[in-house]
């Protein structure tokens, strides 16, 4: 046997799961300059490969299925018309997380507008304004602490909210989330050291709510 | 470790993005101070409450309904108007006001140059006597007044540019030089 044979493989600098990723990378980079030229089967292609985490980001940030299958379609659609403009000087998911982002922020405001307009926004007011207290000792019968953090995601403002989807649902690192959100790394780790914080105290809050109804039984 | 650097140390502790000695360093402390172990505890169940949040399943026409959307409706194939100036007015004004303020600075330091101007003749004593103040100073200037009128006339010069270049390129430069400084 070959003298050569029996030697340890020389490294190309790519780990297995780094060469799949590349694998991925390229043909993504192939879907995407296809889809540039008006390839719509390379865009179909592109969209079932990021179909669903542009889905949880979007519902994540809105809540509503409906609502959020309405703006992923709108944020791709958006992508598919942006194309040419696209440089590729950032990855394409980057680009299309960031399209999806400021879809949401536009429905948001959408809705801001609508909910000002609506009769039923009293009773809205009413019920956004109920202490935490009442919301908590409502809620304490689930005694769940994590469904409780998960429901308080909601009511988060939205530059809060999606550094936080970005960071535990979509699993991104720090300069992933800047490069989407344009915006420096540091302002990133202060609006989810923000973000994390809120939670915390409404969590807090409800704890301590939870102990008293409990010492008071 | 003092108590507020360590909640702020919390969530990089969470994100696995401390060094192994800071690692050491938090735990050593967490490991003595209860309020900060409560802290810390409260920190990480807000943590694991947020990644067990599991992907929900998007419709399953969702691609047929976008590529209809995509089929219904032809690209726009325009291309991008560049503007080569964009300033607002309140960019504009500030940018003449510094050249201005510029340029005067300079006039100030050349005598004859100031005697041509217009309304040279004009000018009242008090203004005079803090020209001729400027003047003497960059004149008989050592090193240090010499290189505070270069800063300042640099920032001066930076600070023209920037309101030239208008509010995106401001946004950029600005983001560029907070992740450069992050990086110190």
């Amino acid at each position: 046997m070959s003298e050569y044979l029996l030697q340890p493989p020389h490294s190309i600098g790519l780990s297995l799961p780094n060469l799949a990723a590349h694998s991925i990378d390229q043909d993504e980079i192939a879907l995407v300059a296809a889809s540039r030229k008006g390839d719509q089967d390379a865009f179909a292609r592109l969209v079932q490969l990021h179909q669903r985490r542009v889905f949880n980001l979007v519902y994540r940030m809105l809540q509503d299925y409906e609502e959020a299958s309405e703006v992923t379609q709108e944020a791709f659609f958006a992508a598919w018309q942006g194309l040419p403009s696209f440089r590729g000087d950032a990855r394409f998911s980057t680009w299309l997380y960031r399209i999806a982002y400021n879809c949401c922020l536009k429905q948001l405001e959408v809705r801001k507008r609508e909910r000002a307009v609506q009769v039923a926004v009293q009773a809205e007011q009413t019920l956004a304004h109920r202490s935490l207290e009442e919301r908590a000792s409502a809620e304490l019968d689930a005694q769940d602490c994590q469904q409780f953090v998960r429901s308080q995601l909601s009511t988060l403002p939205a530059k809060y909210r999606i550094v936080l989807v970005l960071r535990h649902l979509q699993d991104m690192t720090y300069e992933e989330i800047a490069e989407i959100l344009s915006m420096p790394v540091g302002t990133i780790k202060t609006h989810l050291f923000r973000a994390r914080n809120l939670l915390k105290e409404r969590l807090e809050a409800f704890e301590r709510e939870w102990n008293n109804r409990t010492r008071g039984v | 470790m003092r108590c507020a650097k360590a909640t702020r140390q919390f969530q990089l502790y969470l994100d696995h993005q401390l060094s192994l000695d800071q690692i050491r360093e938090l735990e050593l402390h967490l490991a003595v101070c209860p309020r900060c172990q409560e802290e810390f505890f409260l920190q990480e169940e807000v943590t694991h409450a947020l990644n067990s949040i599991t992907p929900v399943a998007e419709p399953p026409d969702l691609t047929i309904s976008i590529m209809r959307r995509v089929a219904a409706h032809p690209r726009r194939m325009e291309e991008r108007n560049y503007r080569l100036l964009q300033l607002s007015l309140l960019e504009l004004c500030i940018a003449i006001f510094l050249a201005t303020l510029t340029t005067f600075a300079i006039i100030i330091g050349q005598p004859p140059l100031r005697q041509s101007l217009p309304f040279a003749a004009s000018l009242d004593n008090a203004l005079l006597s803090i020209m001729n103040l400027l003047h003497g100073l960059l004149s008989s200037a050592n090193g240090t007044t010499v290189l505070l009128f270069w800063i300042i006339g640099t920032f001066l010069g930076i600070c023209i540019t920037l309101m030239v270049a208008g509010s995106e390129m401001r946004s950029t430069w600005y983001k560029a030089m907070l992740d450069r400084l992050s990086m110190l």
